[in-house]
């Protein structure tokens, strides 16, 4: 059995986990260009070696992230993601100008 | 006496599986109260989903609680037991409470405006069914891979996992003055995992099953 170590839940069967992409840096959605947003949604470099990944552990619905050597399948540390993201993201919507 | 579920506007997700049975009313919720489940049983499966439940989420959480008087577990997956409440941690920030007796609901705090604090009402979204017994871990090992015997998971562990594959949360506390498992799954799993672990209790003894909300709420 495969077996993955959540941050909350400690070491659990794989089968209890989804995968959520790649982390990756998220560029201003107000200032990026429409290439560059297609870019960071759609296409993951996805490298060969150690990547940092999303997961869900679904029954408690938890998100972490995972170091993984995507070669060896190795996972190297997984660790919650208030070690990378400190402060809060705030999405504005764009006023639509009225016609 | 045996009720129509059509009376009530509130049922158990498990209710058609007691339809025939003599019922009680919990509130305005048909909880079946079925005999059975004798003393000397290695394992027994009760539905308490009548039973009032509800959550709270947010960096707020802990503070508002513990101003409204609750004693809070200090890590995420336990639960404390004060009387007939549950207290469940559920990660840093999220905790449900859990009344095992019907007539004294907690009140959980109001929350104000500007707090950081969302309620999450798991009452409808979440069935609750209670695994007693002494083979009780015995009968958690053939349906979910987290270790469930005493030494590893005391009174006051929760586990959030997988049971007949699907997602639950598994508590371990005290009911009746005896030690058992309450399993909060999905309510429209509910009926399935009633059926799973009926099927994983029968090697144990002859099944011997009661179903419903404490014999005191019946009064």
């Amino acid at each position: 059995m495969k077996m993955l170590c959540c941050p909350l839940n400690g070491p659990r069967n794989v089968a209890e986990f989804a995968f959520g992409g790649e982390v990756r840096e998220m560029p201003d959605p107000q200032t990026c260009s429409d290439r560059e947003w297609a870019e960071y949604v759609f296409y993951p470099p996805n490298h060969a070696g150690v990547i940092a990944e999303w997961w869900l552990h679904v029954p408690s619905g938890y998100w972490f992230i995972a170091e993984r050597n995507r070669s060896t399948d190795e996972v190297i540390r997984t660790y919650d993601p208030s070690e990378i993201y400190t402060t809060r993201v705030d999405f504005a919507a764009q006023e639509e100008s009225k016609a | 006496m045996t009720y129509q579920a059509s009376d009530f506007p509130g049922r158990s997700p498990v209710y058609r599986r007691w339809q025939d049975q003599p019922a009680t009313p919990v509130g305005d919720t048909l909880a079946p109260l079925v005999t059975g489940g004798a003393g000397g049983a290695q394992c027994r499966l009760r539905d308490l989903s009548a039973l009032p439940r509800g959550g709270l989420r947010g960096a707020d959480t802990q503070a508002l609680l513990q101003e409204a008087g609750y004693a809070l577990p200090a890590q995420p997956n336990q639960l404390v037991q004060s009387g007939a409440t549950l207290i469940a941690r559920l990660s840093q920030t999220e905790h449900w409470v859990l009344d095992t007796d019907p007539a004294a609901p907690s009140d959980l705090p109001a929350v104000q405006a500007g707090r950081r604090v969302y309620t999450l009402p798991c009452q409808d979204s979440h069935a609750w069914l209670v695994l007693s017994g002494p083979a009780r871990a015995e009968v958690m090992a053939k349906v979910c891979g987290v270790d469930m015997r005493p030494a590893a998971f005391a009174p006051g562990a929760l586990a959030q996992t997988s049971v007949a594959l699907v997602s639950a949360i598994v508590l371990h506390h005290q009911l009746e003055g005896e030690d058992v498992f309450s399993l909060l799954c999905d309510s429209a799993y509910a009926d399935y995992l009633w059926g799973a672990l009926l099927d994983a209790m029968a090697e144990f003894d002859d099944a011997a099953i009661g179903s419903g909300a404490p014999p005191d709420a019946s009064a």
